[in-house]
Protein backbone atom coordinates (compact mmCIF):
# COMPACT_ATOMS: atom_id res chain seq x y z
CA UNK A 1 0.00 0.00 0.00
CA UNK A 2 1.11 3.61 -0.48
CA UNK A 3 3.05 5.51 2.15
CA UNK A 4 1.10 6.21 5.34
CA UNK A 5 -0.70 9.49 4.96
CA UNK A 6 -0.72 9.36 1.17
CA UNK A 7 -4.05 7.57 1.01
CA UNK A 8 -5.47 9.88 3.65
CA UNK A 9 -4.45 12.87 1.54
CA UNK A 10 -5.98 11.32 -1.59
CA UNK A 11 -9.23 10.64 0.27
CA UNK A 12 -9.33 14.16 1.64
CA UNK A 13 -8.91 15.47 -1.92
CA UNK A 14 -11.60 13.05 -3.16
CA UNK A 15 -13.99 14.39 -0.53
CA UNK A 16 -13.46 17.81 -2.13
CA UNK A 17 -14.44 16.32 -5.50
CA UNK A 18 -10.96 15.76 -7.00
CA UNK A 19 -11.56 12.99 -9.56
CA UNK A 20 -7.89 12.35 -10.26
CA UNK A 21 -7.13 11.84 -6.58
CA UNK A 22 -10.16 9.60 -6.23
CA UNK A 23 -9.11 7.42 -9.16
CA UNK A 24 -5.58 7.17 -7.74
CA UNK A 25 -7.00 6.22 -4.35
CA UNK A 26 -9.32 3.52 -5.69
CA UNK A 27 -6.61 2.08 -7.92
CA UNK A 28 -4.23 1.99 -4.96
CA UNK A 29 -6.64 0.34 -2.55
CA UNK A 30 -8.35 -2.21 -4.79
CA UNK A 31 -5.44 -4.71 -5.05
CA UNK A 32 -4.82 -4.38 -1.31
CA UNK A 33 -8.48 -5.04 -0.55
CA UNK A 34 -8.54 -7.97 -2.97
CA UNK A 35 -5.47 -9.55 -1.34
CA UNK A 36 -6.96 -9.01 2.13
CA UNK A 37 -10.20 -10.71 1.07
CA UNK A 38 -8.54 -13.48 -0.93
CA UNK A 39 -6.63 -14.62 2.17
CA UNK A 40 -9.90 -14.93 4.06
CA UNK A 41 -12.39 -16.12 1.45
CA UNK A 42 -12.62 -19.43 -0.36
CA UNK A 43 -12.26 -18.30 -3.98
CA UNK A 44 -11.09 -15.55 -6.29
CA UNK A 45 -14.68 -15.02 -7.41
CA UNK A 46 -15.88 -14.43 -3.85
CA UNK A 47 -12.99 -12.06 -3.15
CA UNK A 48 -13.81 -10.25 -6.39
CA UNK A 49 -17.50 -9.87 -5.51
CA UNK A 50 -16.82 -8.66 -1.98
CA UNK A 51 -13.98 -6.43 -3.21
CA UNK A 52 -16.37 -4.64 -5.54
CA UNK A 53 -18.87 -4.33 -2.71
CA UNK A 54 -16.11 -2.75 -0.59
CA UNK A 55 -15.37 -0.17 -3.29
CA UNK A 56 -19.07 0.65 -3.57
CA UNK A 57 -19.28 1.05 0.20
CA UNK A 58 -16.18 3.25 0.27
CA UNK A 59 -17.89 5.44 -2.32
CA UNK A 60 -21.20 5.57 -0.46
CA UNK A 61 -19.74 6.36 2.98
CA UNK A 62 -16.75 8.48 1.95
CA UNK A 63 -18.08 11.38 4.03
CA UNK A 64 -17.52 9.32 7.21
CA UNK A 65 -13.76 9.43 6.78
CA UNK A 66 -12.18 12.15 8.91
CA UNK A 67 -9.04 13.42 7.14
CA UNK A 68 -7.20 13.95 10.44
CA UNK A 69 -7.32 10.22 11.16
CA UNK A 70 -5.45 7.29 9.53
CA UNK A 71 -7.13 5.94 6.42
CA UNK A 72 -6.27 2.23 6.72
CA UNK A 73 -8.40 1.34 9.80
CA UNK A 74 -11.36 3.04 8.11
CA UNK A 75 -10.85 1.02 4.92
CA UNK A 76 -10.20 -2.31 6.63
CA UNK A 77 -13.24 -2.02 8.88
CA UNK A 78 -15.38 -1.60 5.76
CA UNK A 79 -13.67 -4.57 4.09
CA UNK A 80 -14.10 -6.70 7.20
CA UNK A 81 -17.77 -5.87 7.62
CA UNK A 82 -18.54 -6.55 3.94
CA UNK A 83 -16.67 -9.85 4.22
CA UNK A 84 -18.66 -10.86 7.30
CA UNK A 85 -21.89 -9.99 5.47
CA UNK A 86 -20.78 -12.18 2.59
CA UNK A 87 -19.90 -15.11 4.87
CA UNK A 88 -23.26 -14.84 6.62
CA UNK A 89 -25.07 -14.80 3.30
CA UNK A 90 -23.06 -17.81 2.13
CA UNK A 91 -23.88 -19.68 5.33
CA UNK A 92 -27.59 -18.93 4.88
CA UNK A 93 -27.44 -20.14 1.27
CA UNK A 94 -25.67 -23.33 2.29
CA UNK A 95 -28.34 -24.09 4.84
CA UNK A 96 -30.89 -23.98 1.98
CA UNK A 97 -28.69 -25.83 -0.44
CA UNK A 98 -29.75 -29.29 -1.54
CA UNK A 99 -26.87 -31.65 -1.91
CA UNK A 100 -26.63 -33.06 -5.43
CA UNK A 101 -23.01 -34.10 -5.28
CA UNK A 102 -24.32 -37.55 -6.05
CA UNK A 103 -26.72 -36.84 -8.88
CA UNK A 104 -30.02 -38.72 -8.81
CA UNK A 105 -30.01 -41.66 -11.20
CA UNK A 106 -32.91 -41.14 -13.54
CA UNK A 107 -31.79 -42.94 -16.70
CA UNK A 108 -33.24 -46.38 -15.78
CA UNK A 109 -36.76 -45.12 -15.34
CA UNK A 110 -36.50 -42.74 -18.26
CA UNK A 111 -35.43 -45.47 -20.65
CA UNK A 112 -38.72 -47.25 -20.00
CA UNK A 113 -40.75 -44.19 -20.94
CA UNK A 114 -38.72 -43.41 -24.05
CA UNK A 115 -36.65 -40.56 -25.30
CA UNK A 116 -39.57 -38.50 -26.59
CA UNK A 117 -41.01 -38.04 -23.15
CA UNK A 118 -37.60 -37.01 -21.90
CA UNK A 119 -37.12 -34.49 -24.71
CA UNK A 120 -40.54 -32.95 -24.02
CA UNK A 121 -39.82 -32.77 -20.31
CA UNK A 122 -36.46 -31.08 -20.87
CA UNK A 123 -37.94 -28.68 -23.41
CA UNK A 124 -40.59 -27.68 -20.88
CA UNK A 125 -38.00 -26.66 -18.27
CA UNK A 126 -37.29 -22.98 -17.59
CA UNK A 127 -34.20 -21.89 -19.61
CA UNK A 128 -31.81 -21.75 -16.62
CA UNK A 129 -32.80 -25.24 -15.42
CA UNK A 130 -32.63 -26.62 -18.97
CA UNK A 131 -29.13 -25.18 -19.36
CA UNK A 132 -28.01 -26.74 -16.06
CA UNK A 133 -29.53 -30.11 -16.99
CA UNK A 134 -27.86 -30.19 -20.42
CA UNK A 135 -24.46 -29.15 -19.12
CA UNK A 136 -24.43 -31.78 -16.39
CA UNK A 137 -26.30 -34.70 -17.99
CA UNK A 138 -25.69 -34.25 -21.71
CA UNK A 139 -22.31 -32.56 -21.90
CA UNK A 140 -21.03 -34.21 -18.75
CA UNK A 141 -19.48 -31.09 -17.25
CA UNK A 142 -18.61 -30.99 -13.57
CA UNK A 143 -20.76 -28.75 -11.37
CA UNK A 144 -17.84 -26.31 -11.06
CA UNK A 145 -17.38 -26.10 -14.84
CA UNK A 146 -21.11 -25.75 -15.42
CA UNK A 147 -21.39 -23.04 -12.76
CA UNK A 148 -18.54 -21.12 -14.32
CA UNK A 149 -20.07 -21.32 -17.76
CA UNK A 150 -23.50 -20.25 -16.47
CA UNK A 151 -21.89 -17.42 -14.54
CA UNK A 152 -23.43 -18.46 -11.21
CA UNK A 153 -22.14 -19.96 -7.99
CA UNK A 154 -21.79 -23.74 -7.64
CA UNK A 155 -24.56 -23.72 -5.02
CA UNK A 156 -26.96 -21.91 -7.36
CA UNK A 157 -26.11 -24.29 -10.20
CA UNK A 158 -26.77 -27.31 -7.96
CA UNK A 159 -30.14 -25.92 -6.93
CA UNK A 160 -31.09 -25.35 -10.61
CA UNK A 161 -29.96 -28.85 -11.52
CA UNK A 162 -31.89 -30.45 -8.67
CA UNK A 163 -35.05 -28.59 -9.66
CA UNK A 164 -34.56 -29.68 -13.24
CA UNK A 165 -34.12 -33.36 -12.26
CA UNK A 166 -37.19 -33.23 -10.06
CA UNK A 167 -39.29 -31.60 -12.80
CA UNK A 168 -38.08 -34.05 -15.46
CA UNK A 169 -38.63 -37.04 -13.23
CA UNK A 170 -42.10 -35.84 -12.28
CA UNK A 171 -43.00 -35.27 -15.94
CA UNK A 172 -41.67 -38.59 -17.19
CA UNK A 173 -42.54 -40.77 -14.20
CA UNK A 174 -45.67 -39.04 -12.86
CA UNK A 175 -46.11 -41.28 -9.79
CA UNK A 176 -42.46 -41.02 -8.77
CA UNK A 177 -41.54 -39.66 -5.34
CA UNK A 178 -39.17 -36.67 -5.06
CA UNK B 1 -2.50 -1.11 -19.32
CA UNK B 2 -3.82 0.58 -16.24
CA UNK B 3 -2.85 -0.59 -12.79
CA UNK B 4 -6.31 -2.12 -12.20
CA UNK B 5 -6.05 -4.46 -15.16
CA UNK B 6 -2.88 -6.14 -13.92
CA UNK B 7 -4.89 -8.01 -11.25
CA UNK B 8 -7.37 -10.85 -11.48
CA UNK B 9 -10.78 -9.42 -12.18
CA UNK B 10 -9.05 -6.11 -12.85
CA UNK B 11 -11.19 -5.32 -15.88
CA UNK B 12 -14.42 -5.48 -13.90
CA UNK B 13 -12.88 -3.46 -11.07
CA UNK B 14 -11.48 -0.98 -13.57
CA UNK B 15 -14.97 -0.52 -14.96
CA UNK B 16 -16.37 -0.07 -11.49
CA UNK B 17 -13.69 2.50 -10.65
CA UNK B 18 -14.58 4.43 -13.82
CA UNK B 19 -18.22 4.52 -12.76
CA UNK B 20 -17.41 5.56 -9.19
CA UNK B 21 -15.10 8.33 -10.36
CA UNK B 22 -17.77 9.55 -12.78
CA UNK B 23 -20.25 9.63 -9.88
CA UNK B 24 -17.93 11.56 -7.55
CA UNK B 25 -19.39 14.65 -5.92
CA UNK B 26 -17.85 16.75 -3.17
CA UNK B 27 -18.98 15.69 0.31
CA UNK B 28 -18.62 17.29 3.72
CA UNK B 29 -16.51 15.09 5.97
CA UNK B 30 -18.05 14.33 9.35
CA UNK B 31 -16.83 16.06 12.48
CA UNK B 32 -17.19 13.61 15.32
CA UNK B 33 -16.98 16.23 18.07
CA UNK B 34 -19.96 18.01 16.54
CA UNK B 35 -21.89 14.74 16.26
CA UNK B 36 -21.27 13.90 19.91
CA UNK B 37 -22.37 17.40 20.90
CA UNK B 38 -25.59 17.09 18.88
CA UNK B 39 -26.49 13.68 20.34
CA UNK B 40 -25.68 14.56 23.95
CA UNK B 41 -27.44 17.91 23.47
CA UNK B 42 -30.59 16.11 22.33
CA UNK B 43 -30.45 13.81 25.35
CA UNK B 44 -29.94 16.67 27.80
CA UNK B 45 -32.81 18.57 26.21
CA UNK B 46 -35.10 15.55 26.44
CA UNK B 47 -34.22 15.04 30.11
CA UNK B 48 -34.96 18.71 30.90
CA UNK B 49 -38.27 18.57 29.01
CA UNK B 50 -39.19 15.37 30.87
CA UNK B 51 -38.46 16.94 34.26
CA UNK B 52 -40.40 20.05 33.28
CA UNK B 53 -43.37 18.04 31.97
CA UNK B 54 -43.67 15.40 34.68
CA UNK B 55 -42.25 17.30 37.65
CA UNK B 56 -39.72 15.98 40.11
CA UNK B 57 -40.83 13.48 42.74
CA UNK B 58 -40.40 14.92 46.23
CA UNK B 59 -39.35 11.60 47.71
CA UNK B 60 -36.88 11.01 44.92
CA UNK B 61 -35.24 14.37 45.54
CA UNK B 62 -35.07 13.58 49.25
CA UNK B 63 -33.34 10.32 48.39
CA UNK B 64 -30.45 12.09 46.68
CA UNK B 65 -28.55 11.72 49.94
CA UNK B 66 -28.88 7.94 49.73
CA UNK B 67 -25.70 6.45 48.19
CA UNK B 68 -27.56 3.46 46.70
CA UNK B 69 -30.05 5.78 45.05
CA UNK B 70 -27.22 7.96 43.75
CA UNK B 71 -25.48 4.87 42.41
CA UNK B 72 -28.68 3.82 40.64
CA UNK B 73 -29.24 7.14 38.87
CA UNK B 74 -25.50 7.37 38.18
CA UNK B 75 -25.57 3.99 36.46
CA UNK B 76 -28.64 4.97 34.41
CA UNK B 77 -27.17 8.31 33.29
CA UNK B 78 -23.68 7.06 32.57
CA UNK B 79 -24.97 3.97 30.73
CA UNK B 80 -27.24 6.11 28.57
CA UNK B 81 -24.28 8.35 27.71
CA UNK B 82 -22.00 5.36 27.07
CA UNK B 83 -24.58 3.74 24.79
CA UNK B 84 -24.87 6.95 22.81
CA UNK B 85 -21.10 7.02 22.43
CA UNK B 86 -20.98 3.36 21.38
CA UNK B 87 -23.81 3.83 18.88
CA UNK B 88 -22.02 6.77 17.29
CA UNK B 89 -18.67 5.02 17.19
CA UNK B 90 -20.19 1.88 15.70
CA UNK B 91 -21.63 3.98 12.89
CA UNK B 92 -18.23 5.32 11.84
CA UNK B 93 -15.94 2.81 10.07
CA UNK B 94 -12.69 2.22 11.90
CA UNK B 95 -13.96 3.28 15.33
CA UNK B 96 -16.13 0.78 17.14
CA UNK B 97 -15.79 -0.35 20.74
CA UNK B 98 -14.30 -3.44 22.37
CA UNK B 99 -16.81 -6.29 22.47
CA UNK B 100 -16.73 -6.77 26.30
CA UNK B 101 -17.76 -3.14 26.79
CA UNK B 102 -20.64 -3.57 24.35
CA UNK B 103 -21.81 -6.75 26.06
CA UNK B 104 -21.70 -5.19 29.53
CA UNK B 105 -23.65 -2.17 28.32
CA UNK B 106 -26.31 -4.32 26.70
CA UNK B 107 -26.69 -6.19 29.99
CA UNK B 108 -27.13 -3.03 32.10
CA UNK B 109 -30.96 -3.13 32.30
CA UNK B 110 -30.90 -6.86 33.08
CA UNK B 111 -28.25 -6.32 35.76
CA UNK B 112 -30.23 -3.41 37.23
CA UNK B 113 -33.42 -5.47 37.36
CA UNK B 114 -31.57 -8.42 38.88
CA UNK B 115 -29.64 -6.16 41.26
CA UNK B 116 -32.64 -4.34 42.75
CA UNK B 117 -34.60 -7.61 42.92
CA UNK B 118 -31.80 -9.41 44.72
CA UNK B 119 -30.80 -6.65 47.14
CA UNK B 120 -34.19 -4.93 47.51
CA UNK B 121 -32.52 -1.75 48.83
CA UNK B 122 -35.79 -0.01 49.75
CA UNK B 123 -37.90 -3.06 50.46
CA UNK B 124 -40.96 -4.26 48.62
CA UNK B 125 -43.71 -6.84 48.87
CA UNK B 126 -45.28 -8.71 45.99
CA UNK B 127 -48.54 -6.86 45.34
CA UNK B 128 -49.92 -9.28 42.72
CA UNK B 129 -49.70 -8.93 38.97
CA UNK B 130 -52.68 -6.65 38.38
CA UNK B 131 -51.81 -4.07 41.09
CA UNK B 132 -48.20 -4.15 39.88
CA UNK B 133 -49.37 -3.46 36.34
CA UNK B 134 -51.74 -0.73 37.55
CA UNK B 135 -49.06 1.05 39.56
CA UNK B 136 -46.46 0.59 36.83
CA UNK B 137 -48.31 1.46 33.65
CA UNK B 138 -47.77 5.21 34.04
CA UNK B 139 -44.01 4.77 34.50
CA UNK B 140 -43.83 2.42 31.50
CA UNK B 141 -45.73 4.91 29.36
CA UNK B 142 -43.51 7.79 30.52
CA UNK B 143 -40.30 5.86 29.83
CA UNK B 144 -41.48 4.90 26.35
CA UNK B 145 -42.77 8.41 25.63
CA UNK B 146 -39.49 10.01 26.71
CA UNK B 147 -37.42 7.45 24.77
CA UNK B 148 -39.16 7.94 21.43
CA UNK B 149 -37.73 11.37 20.68
CA UNK B 150 -34.01 10.71 21.32
CA UNK B 151 -34.32 7.34 19.60
CA UNK B 152 -35.76 8.88 16.43
CA UNK B 153 -33.26 11.75 16.53
CA UNK B 154 -30.33 9.35 16.90
CA UNK B 155 -31.71 7.14 14.16
CA UNK B 156 -31.81 10.15 11.87
CA UNK B 157 -28.21 11.08 12.72
CA UNK B 158 -26.92 7.53 12.33
CA UNK B 159 -28.67 7.03 9.00
CA UNK B 160 -26.47 9.79 7.70
CA UNK B 161 -23.37 7.95 8.98
CA UNK B 162 -22.33 4.43 8.00
CA UNK B 163 -23.44 1.80 10.50
CA UNK B 164 -21.87 -1.41 9.24
CA UNK B 165 -23.45 -3.59 11.95
CA UNK B 166 -26.98 -2.28 11.84
CA UNK B 167 -28.51 -4.48 14.54
CA UNK B 168 -25.85 -3.64 17.13
CA UNK B 169 -26.02 0.05 16.31
CA UNK B 170 -29.82 -0.06 16.46
CA UNK B 171 -29.76 -1.80 19.84
CA UNK B 172 -27.44 0.84 21.27
CA UNK B 173 -29.52 3.80 20.14
CA UNK B 174 -32.60 2.08 21.52
CA UNK B 175 -30.86 1.29 24.80
CA UNK B 176 -29.50 4.83 25.12
CA UNK B 177 -32.98 6.29 24.58
CA UNK B 178 -34.76 3.93 27.01
CA UNK B 179 -32.08 4.30 29.69
CA UNK B 180 -32.52 8.05 29.39
CA UNK B 181 -36.26 7.50 29.84
CA UNK B 182 -35.64 5.35 32.93
CA UNK B 183 -33.24 7.98 34.29
CA UNK B 184 -35.78 10.80 33.89
CA UNK B 185 -38.65 8.73 35.32
CA UNK B 186 -36.51 7.74 38.31
CA UNK B 187 -36.72 11.39 39.43
CA UNK B 188 -40.44 11.75 38.85
CA UNK B 189 -41.55 8.45 40.42
CA UNK B 190 -41.99 8.12 44.18
CA UNK B 191 -42.34 4.35 44.23
CA UNK B 192 -39.05 2.62 45.01
CA UNK B 193 -40.35 -0.85 45.76
CA UNK B 194 -38.02 -3.31 44.00
CA UNK B 195 -40.86 -5.09 42.18
CA UNK B 196 -42.01 -1.78 40.78
CA UNK B 197 -38.48 -0.81 39.71
CA UNK B 198 -37.76 -4.12 38.02
CA UNK B 199 -41.14 -4.43 36.33
CA UNK B 200 -42.10 -0.85 35.51
CA UNK B 201 -38.69 0.80 35.06
CA UNK B 202 -36.21 -1.78 33.77
CA UNK B 203 -38.38 -4.31 31.93
CA UNK B 204 -39.57 -1.54 29.52
CA UNK B 205 -35.92 -0.70 28.89
CA UNK B 206 -35.19 -4.32 27.94
CA UNK B 207 -38.28 -4.71 25.75
CA UNK B 208 -37.94 -1.23 24.27
CA UNK B 209 -34.30 -1.88 23.38
CA UNK B 210 -35.18 -5.08 21.56
CA UNK B 211 -38.04 -3.44 19.65
CA UNK B 212 -36.09 -0.26 18.86
CA UNK B 213 -33.08 -2.36 17.84
CA UNK B 214 -35.10 -4.42 15.37
CA UNK B 215 -36.85 -1.39 13.88
CA UNK B 216 -33.64 0.66 13.73
CA UNK B 217 -31.75 -2.19 12.05
CA UNK B 218 -34.46 -2.46 9.38
CA UNK B 219 -34.40 1.30 8.79
CA UNK B 220 -30.60 1.43 8.67
CA UNK B 221 -30.40 -1.56 6.29
CA UNK B 222 -32.94 0.09 4.04
CA UNK B 223 -30.86 3.24 4.10
CA UNK B 224 -27.82 1.23 3.07
CA UNK B 225 -29.52 -0.37 0.08
CA UNK B 226 -30.94 2.95 -1.22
Amino acid sequence: MSAPGELAALMAAAQQGDEQAYRALLEAVQPVVFRYLRRRLSSDAAAEDVGQDVLLTVHRVRHTYEPSRPFEPWLYSIAKSRMIDHLRKEKRLKSWQISVDVLPEVSGELAVRGMDALKDAVAALPPTQREAFKMLKVEGLSTEEAAERAGVSVSALKVRAHRAYTAVKRAVVPDSED
Amino acid sequence: MSKTQEHPGGAARGDLIDRLVADLKPVEAIKTARLYAICFGIQALVAVIAFWSFGLGVESLARLGDPVYLLLIGVLASSAAACTLVALRSAIPGRGVARPISVVLLLVPVLLAAGVSATSPWGGAWPGMLPLLASGKMCMAKISGIAVFPWLAMLFVLRWLAPLRELATGMFIGLAAFLLGAFAVQFTCNVNDHYHLAFAHYAPVILGTIAAGAISAAVLRRGRSN
